[in-house]
């Protein structure tokens, strides 16, 4: 288990200032060291010879528009916000890394590497394998879920905590409550393990947000973790918000993203 | 939108529909940017209570009241997304949502 320290120090985050970008990016821009990520972007969109034609053309097929503020954004969200960027629109996010970028990326090595531990040692569980999970009783499934939990908690440091199952609203699969993490009977039925391992790795990773706000230094992006201490206090529920505002709040779309990485790791492509 | 006014809109959902403060000023702000093919719906169903009709990516008020227990105003709200961004907000509402809440 990792113990409970400041791990900053360990991680390859990208060095501040205009140094992290690629110096092709930054060619005929004066004092680029004063400007921050969206004025760079700016810059290389109306570059034709980073973004011609041709890329251009690629570009609207993957984002659906043409638009400099849709590029603009993608490319702030591919330097500052990778690890989202990256799960939200995986196509966007190889287009920028191999076309633009050049193969740099700005993922902090410390969360790569836990998803990669958590990863290989989810696929080694034979209980959450779809023809082994169809057959097992709801009782089985709920104990496969709790091996889940467990697991989870140990790669990422912090204390393990129950899942239980019930009934819920339309809509919702699950939630934690500060003490226990709950998945909707109607998940825990359904054959699909992907769906149901998918809302423990969740609903534990706002399990890990909780821990990470009370234990500073645990986490080792703070400003993350303070975005989260606020999100926690207004919190968006989709019932009274809508989707949207629900979905993209910071410890959702941490969650979202984090718990989709590793579905589609295990479970592959469209599960 | 030229028919409300973003205060009156905050007050009235705070008395209303009892959101907390923060929380009205962010939906009146979403509000007052609403779709064109959403907009006049809403001011409609704002002053009478009709739900509004449209279909957007084959989900509507009632739909989205239904299957994932919003409220009007969530779901016209999650109508102006699918608008906006149809294929991100599909593959949201398949998911579903829960509840990251914090214990006592």
């Amino acid at each position: 288990m990792w113990e409970t320290k400041d791990r900053t120090d360990e991680i390859q985050s990208p060095s501040e200032g205009s140094d992290r970008f690629p110096e092709s990016h930054l060619a005929g821009l004066e004092n680029p060291e004063e400007l921050g990520t969206e004025e760079i972007a700016k810059h290389v969109y109306s570059n034709e010879m980073l973004f011609g034609m041709g890329l251009q053309k690629e570009w609207s097929r993957l984002a659906g528009e043409a638009t400099p503020e849709k590029f603009v954004r993608a490319y702030g969200d591919y330097v500052d916000d990778p690890f989202t960027f990256y799960r939200q629109a995986p196509d966007q996010y190889q287009f920028m890394k191999e076309h633009l970028f050049y193969g740099q990326e700005y993922l902090k090595s410390a969360e790569a590497e836990q998803l990669s531990e958590a990863t290989a040692a989810l696929e080694q569980m034979q209980e959450i394998r779809p023809d082994v999970w169809e057959d097992l009783t709801l009782r089985e499934r709920l104990d496969a879920l709790q091996n889940v939990e467990n697991l989870m908690s140990e790669i990422q440091g912090r204390t393990p905590i129950g899942v239980v199952t019930e009934p819920m609203e339309p809509g919702l699969y699950g939630y934690f409550d500060g003490k226990a993490v709950h998945i909707s009977l109607e998940g825990l039925a359904s054959n699909d393990v992907a769906e149901a391992v998918d809302t423990i790795i969740h609903e534990g990773r706002h399990a890990y947000q909780h821990y990470a706000v009370d234990h500073p230094g645990f986490h080792p992006d703070q400003e993350q973790v303070e975005a989260w201490r606020d999100n926690f206090k207004d919190y968006l529920t989709a019932e009274l918000y809508g989707q949207e505002a629900y979905q993209t709040q910071p410890v959702e779309a941490d969650a979202w993203a984090y718990a989709s990485t590793i579905r589609h790791d295990i479970y592959g492509k469209g599960v | 939108m030229k028919d409300l006014n973003k205060e009156e809109l905050t007050q009235h959902l705070m008395t209303e529909f009892s959101y907390p403060a923060r929380g009205a000023a962010l939906v009146a702000e979403k509000l007052m940017k609403l779709h064109p093919e959403l907009e006049a719906q809403f001011v409609i169903w704002w002053h009478n209570g009709s739900l509004p009709r449209v279909t957007v990516e084959e989900y509507t008020v009632e739909r989205l009241m239904h299957e994932h227990s919003m409220n009007p105003i969530a779901a016209m709200l999650t109508l102006d997304w699918l608008l906006r961004e149809p294929e991100q907000a599909k593959a949201s509402l398949k998911r579903g949502h829960d509840h990251a809440v914090r214990g006592s």
